[in-house]
């Protein structure tokens, strides 16, 4: 049977949840005395058991309270966190997770596949439990009073009228006290058909005061006595139950009752418990990263980003249409708008951002799991978690930055006896660490593996034909050939040791939110990959320039510098890309001019910006470079999907329009 | 003339869950998902009969939401029933001193949830 | 598309006249700034900005394969809403040499085209509307500029 739409719903609340209890565990294993995630472990696990019941996963449920107990036996004191514990508690729920693929939710609930975690969840619990008990009597403590068996009298006297198949909560109420143990109800009536009273025997490991609390709202309907018997469940007395019998008809004398108990105590030969202390309250369920959050749908989110988008457009025009007219009001009104929408901007950059969090949990259990796998011992360290990204780059991201970490381990990182002849720790290190520069978020991952071989990989690439024999490559040009898709092919890589399998679809993934990668490698020392990813996609930082009539937008990022020379220097022989002297160093320059402009009113100088894009330097001739803007960027449309070289367009002040540039696709024209 | 419950958890399946099982019942429902939007709603709408609420929320808990509630002579009349899996004595009894109407213990038997659903909007 | 009215917006290209039905346009309007992108196709002029939204501007002369536009003062751009079959829309700017008004044609109005010969243009003409012979042709702009032509490489061809 399909799933109705509240179990869809909670399946999709559900595998956020088992994602923070990953996280929890994870960092449990690592921390076993902290009690933060020990309390986020338990909190989840509690909050998964309640939903799974309630939508029809008794067999999830059952397993989230088993390990619920276990972790509430850390809590307590009455056990420690292990190994075992932890790998338990992740193989389980890693079960969950891949039964709430399913869309069946019959097979979900029927699954037998929970059977064997639950016994292992259930031996566990005995052993830890059997194991505290021989601690609790060595040391001669009580063992928690929450756990701990006893039987009640429970006599409820109601002040209002009320009959047995009535509808009132009280018979209800009596209902649910009787679910929570082993129960013994006689009901007295009185002589028009109305409750004269209840009496219940129940046994129970709920605490007296949770049962008393069961009757706190019908407190004016009703009187209620609650006497506990004995610390043991009377019920394993046959005695006592024929002795409850007789009481079928008229209701026992208390001062009987307890005579009687006090004669079978004596014969079991058991404590009577002790003031019940109440339990801790349970900790309040915290969702996500603190309190303070809440669902919001993204296409509302879109939207408001659109309108404040188009509101800093106007605000650009405003101030230019009355920057000509002579009104102290009107400059005033206008400069207060313009902060407003500046400060607008700035938080609409932050609506989208999530933390990259998610993304180190994710890595985490990758690492962990691989380096099992692999037999090399690995650690994940992450640095800057907070920094936040678009929630959608995050998760196009991922992927790429899977397939990264991976690699690392498979073809970084060496083998324990390896790192130990090469004098290194026999643990490797991959380490994620992210932070933001200006309007782009970075995030680098390095490994302190055997680095790559510059050599080979030049070599290779010169026998596949990439490259000139006779090239002079820079090291980054030489490391950033294995993004190149001849390269990148498994049979290409056997020699440089499937390093780059796959690393052009990576590329190309991280060219397409217009981001920038280059990776830096030491040979025995290990390799770090450097991704750059703009914040928002359509906010972009970049000088405004000028050629004949045209302005295009050069994003600032990949700016190094600007420099002016004449325009002679630049205009020898009608080629797009010259080998020109700026700055005492050869650069090669891309003349937009002679790609997309005539020869009229040539200029006299010529501004040269250089770039570095994907590792390379290469220049961009304008004719002149007319100030740095921040401006919101619109997409050119479909009709322009070719020219991709053009990332959008910008409305300026004035209202018309610039043209973006995306120099990595730029460049790749003249190669043609 | 149908009675009307608003029903308020931060989880949107149990709160649409919870919506189903009442109208199924004959009750018309209203949804929030949050203490502080059920408050607004409230404030709009005083017309509910019954404010049936989670207890533990971000932002504005369904305690911090009853004493909202009471504390506003035009709505303080309307009965709030907690739904929760919470089963703390002592947070119930506070609940109660701050007026709370029912406490309904996650997961809840549908007999005993109808039953303290419909004394407490008669008797609320 | 529904036929809710035989309303259609008259223009002329040089000295033809065409009309389209209104349930593609937005609005006219005149001819004023347009930005240049390179590497088009030629019939494509640049985008243009519509009160904060960037369109597409298209030389509806050339796409037609006629020689291009002069831009004189009375040149004018219809906003059209192209849709597309696997429904997605946007909006272009066409540019004509005149937009005219708006009339009413009554089915009964529009003969069958013939085979012109002296037809220049590889305009889709449905139908047209012989008055004393002045001739109005019925065109589809919907053909005129499909979206899998504007999208198509092998039609981009450099300036």
């Amino acid at each position: 049977m399909l799933m109705d739409n509240n179990q869809k719903r909670f399946v999709e609340d559900a595998l956020d949840l088992l994602n923070e209890l990953d996280e929890g565990l994870l960092q449990l294993e690592a921390n076993p005395q902290a009690t933060a995630p020990l309390e986020q472990v338990f909190r989840t696990m509690h909050t998964i058991k309640g939903g799974a019941n309630m939508f029809g996963f008794e067999n999830i449920g059952e397993l989230a309270h088993h390990l619920e107990t276990l972790y509430d036996l850390v809590r307590q004191g009455n056990m420690q966190v292990s190994d075992g514990l932890i790998s338990i508690t992740l193989h389980a729920f890693d079960k969950v997770r891949d039964l709430l693929k399913e869309k069946d939710a019959t097979k979900i609930a029927n699954a037998d596949e929970l059977k064997d975690h639950l016994k292992m969840a259930i031996a566990f619990l005995k052993s830890a439990e059997t194991e505290s008990m021989k601690v609790a009597q060595a040391s001669v403590q009580p063992i928690s009073k929450k756990d701990q068996l006893a039987t009640f009298f429970f006599r409820i006297s109601p002040t209002v009228n009320m009959t047995i198949d009535g509808n009132h909560p009280l018979v209800f109420i009596i209902q649910d006290l009787e679910a929570v143990g082993t129960a013994r109800t006689f009901c007295y009536k009185k002589s028009d058909g109305n409750i004269a009273h209840w009496d219940v025997y129940l046994s129970t490991t709920t605490a007296q005061a949770e049962i008393e609390s069961y009757f706190l709202f019908v407190e004016n309907e009703c009187h209620v006595s609650c006497t506990m018997l004995l610390a043991c469940d009377l019920f394993g007395s046959a005695e006592f139950k024929k002795f409850i019998e007789e009481f079928k008809d008229t209701p026992t004398d208390s001062g009987e009752l307890i005579a009687f108990v006090q004669m079978i105590a004596s014969n079991f030969n058991n404590q009577a418990a002790t003031e019940d202390d109440l339990a801790d309250a349970e900790p309040t369920r915290k969702k996500s990263y603190n309190d303070t959050f809440i669902k919001v749908s993204k296409r509302k989110i879109d939207d408001l980003l659109n309108w404040i988008s188009e509101l800093i457009i106007l605000q650009a025009q405003l101030v230019n249409v009355t920057s000509s007219v002579n009104s102290p009001e009107i400059t005033e009104v206008t400069e207060q708008l313009e902060h407003v929408t500046n400060s607008l901007r700035d938080t609409s950059l932050e609506i989208g951002l999530v933390p990259v969090e998610t993304l180190v949990t994710k890595f985490k259990r990758l690492v962990r799991d691989l380096s099992k796998n692999l037999n090399k011992k690995v650690n994940f360290l992450s640095e800057g978690a907070e920094t936040e990204m678009d929630k959608d780059v995050i998760e196009l991201m991922t992927e790429p930055m899977i397939h990264i970490i991976r690699n690392c381990i498979d073809h970084g990182i060496e083998t324990p006896e390896e790192r130990r002849q090469a004098g290194k720790t026999e643990h490797g290190t991959v380490k994620l660490k992210a932070f933001n520069t200006s309007s782009y978020v970075n995030i680098v991952i390095s490994d302190d593996g055997k680095g790559i071989d510059k050599d080979k990989v030049l070599a290779k690439a010169i026998e596949k034909g990439l490259v000139a024999p006779d090239a002079v490559l820079s090291e980054e040009e030489t490391l950033s050939l294995i993004f190149h898709p001849g390269l990148s092919t498994a049979s290409a890589i056997s020699d440089v040791s499937g390093r780059g399998v796959g690393m052009d679809v990576v590329k190309q993934k991280i060219n397409d939110l217009r981001g920038y990668v280059t990776i830096k490698s030491t040979q025995g020392k290990g390799t770090s990959i450097h991704i750059k990813l703009p914040l928002s996609r359509s906010i972009i930082e970049g000088l405004l320039v000028k050629v004949e009539e045209t302005r295009y937008v050069v994003p600032l990022n990949v700016i190094d510098r600007i420099d002016r020379i004449s325009y002679d220097e630049l205009d020898r022989g009608n080629q797009v890309n010259k080998m020109v002297v700026v700055n005492e160093e050869t650069l090669s320059v891309f003349s937009l001019r002679q790609k997309f402009h005539g020869e009229t009113a040539v200029p006299k100088t010529t501004d040269i910006i250089s770039v570095t894009v994907n590792g390379i330097r290469k220049g961009i001739a304008v004719d002149r470079i007319e100030g740095k803007m921040q401006t919101v960027m619109k997409p050119l449309g479909d009709a322009y999907q070719q020219q991709d070289f053009i990332a959008g367009s910008t409305i300026l002040g004035d209202g018309s329009l610039a043209l973006v540039l995306d120099p990595s696709r730029l460049f790749q024209l003249s190669d043609n | 003339m149908k009675k009307t419950i608003l029903v308020v958890d931060d989880f949107a399946s149990i709160r649409d869950f919870v919506c189903e099982t009442l109208q199924r019942k004959g009750y018309e429902t209203l949804g929030a998902a949050n203490g502080n939007q059920a408050y607004q709603m409230l404030s709009d709408k005083p017309e509910v009969n019954l404010v049936l609420t989670d207890y533990n929320m971000p932002e504005c808990t369904g305690f911090e939401l009853l004493k909202k509630i009471k504390a506003n002579p035009e709505i303080a009349k309307v009965p709030v029933v907690f739904l929760t899996t919470e089963s703390s004595p002592d947070k119930m009894r506070a609940a109660k001193e701050a007026g709370l109407c029912a406490w309904i213990k996650k997961p809840y038997r549908a007999e005993t949830f109808f039953a303290q659903i419909e004394n407490a909007i008669v008797n609320g | 598309m529904k036929n809710n009215s035989n309303a259609y917006l008259t223009f002329a290209l040089g000295e033809e006249k065409f009309a389209i039905r209104v349930d593609h346009v937005q609005e006219v309007v005149e001819f004023g700034q347009v930005t240049k992108v390179p590497n088009a196709p030629n019939y494509m002029l640049g985008i243009i900005n519509l009160r904060g939204r960037v369109l597409p501007l298209l030389d509806t002369k050339l796409k037609l394969g006629l020689s291009a536009t002069t831009v004189t003062q009375k040149s004018r751009i219809m906003i059209l809403d192209i849709h597309s079959s696997d429904d997605k829309n946007f909006q272009i700017g066409a540019m004509v040499d005149f937009a005219r008004e708006v009339i009413e044609i009554d089915a009964n109005e529009i003969q069958d085209a013939p085979e012109f010969e002296n037809l220049k243009t590889s305009a889709p003409v449905t139908g047209i509307v012989n008055n004393h012979g002045d001739i109005t042709m019925i065109m589809d702009i919907g053909k005129v500029f499909s979206i899998s032509d504007l999208t198509d490489i092998k039609t981009t061809t450099l300036n």
